[in-house]
């Protein structure tokens, strides 16, 4: 009985399947002439499980298919191209030939902008540095009120105070 | 599958329509016929047909040629349809029972009978409902387009020994329905 289980499986899978070196197939063939049990399920197995599978009708590829693959394929060649063309001419406007004049003037724009400030700045420092230098030399000479008021300095002012 | 020269292969590569359209050409009845028998469905095999078709025009740009094209297509072919056919599975399941013993009594009648093509047509796609898409896949390659075992290992990136034991629980399983019918428990 366990003989014939492992001969079922074989039967099930290898043997159906030509998928055995012929010592072992001469084994099966062997069991088969001697065991009615295991051949009746052999000839079930080849009936049922092969011939009918086998025997099934290949269909016909319907001819619409190949349209619309290629239908598909188009279209997405089409948005590919579309695509490419956008990037290309993006491409083709940031490129160095178109580009140089605008790039050219916003540099020269920036360095010019930049010059006319930093001389003002220096204008505005220069202009802030004398009115405080200047103010410090007559803040030097200057004579406070109190010294104005209360000390005199000339013979007069020294003989009316 | 028929022949495919690697000329038609490069320039489909390279992206000539009229290239893919050889290919497709060659090709088509394999991977119609694979996908209808995996998804067991004609118009959901219609679907899997063309993605299937889109997806080869956009790899075959990086196909590497000393690998064979035919495994490779083989290999595109029964993935997606097992992975659109276990998507879809969830509403197979439903009338999977219904097939099931819809079909438990046909079955024997329609092979030993030798009813008309249609309907023994309709017994395959019933009897392909029972089993798994991995099984389906293996059974279809093996007993449809006649795969070798080691062919089929290829293609689905598994081992022999995986690919045996997926076809042997696919026959018992089908070989369960018919015992059933034929003790009357159905």
């Amino acid at each position: 009985m366990d003989n014939c289980k492992k001969y079922k499986d074989l039967i099930l899978t290898n043997y159906i399947d030509g998928e055995m070196d012929t010592e072992m197939k001469q084994q099966v063939d062997s069991h088969l002439l001697v065991c009615p049990n295991c051949r009746r399920f052999a000839e079930e197995v080849n009936h049922f499980l092969v011939a009918s599978f086998k025997n099934a009708v290949r269909k016909n590829v319907p001819e619409h298919l190949w349209l619309l693959v290629k239908e598909n394929i188009e279209k997405e060649n089409r948005l590919n191209e579309k695509a490419g063309n956008f990037i290309h001419r993006l491409m083709e406007s940031l490129s160095f030939p178109a580009l140089a004049p605008v790039l050219g003037s916003f540099v020269l724009l920036i360095l010019v902008g930049s010059l006319i400030f930093y001389n003002q700045q220096m204008k505005q420092g220069k202009e802030k540095e004398q009115v405080e230098y200047l103010v410090y030399l007559l803040g030097a000479t200057e004579v406070s009120p109190e010294t104005e008021n209360n000390v005199p300095e000339t013979p007069i002012e020294k003989y009316f105070l | 599958m028929q022949d495919i020269s690697d000329d038609v292969l490069i320039k489909a590569s390279q992206g000539d329509l009229k290239s893919f359209e050889e290919l497709y050409k060659a090709s088509a009845g394999f991977v119609y016929n694979v996908a209808l028998r995996i998804v067991n469905n004609r118009e959901d095999a219609e679907e899997v047909t063309q993605e299937i078709f889109f997806i080869i025009y956009h790899k075959l740009k990086g196909f590497r040629f000393e690998s064979s094209f035919k495994t490779w297509m083989y290999r595109i072919t029964v993935n997606y349809s097992i992975n659109f056919a276990k998507k879809t599975s969830i509403t197979r399941n439903k009338t999977a029972e219904y097939e099931d013993t819809s079909i438990a009594g046909t079955v024997v009648g329609d092979v030993q009978k030798g009813i008309d093509k249609e309907h023994r047509e309709k017994v395959i796609e019933d009897l392909l409902n029972i089993i798994n898409p991995d099984q389906r896949a293996c059974i279809v390659l093996r007993n449809m387009e006649g795969l070798s075992y080691e062919q089929i290992a290829q293609t689905l990136k598994i081992n022999i020994n995986t690919v045996r034991t997926r076809l042997k629980r696919a026959r018992e399983k089908l070989l369960g329905v018919r015992k059933r019918v034929d003790y009357g428990q159905l």
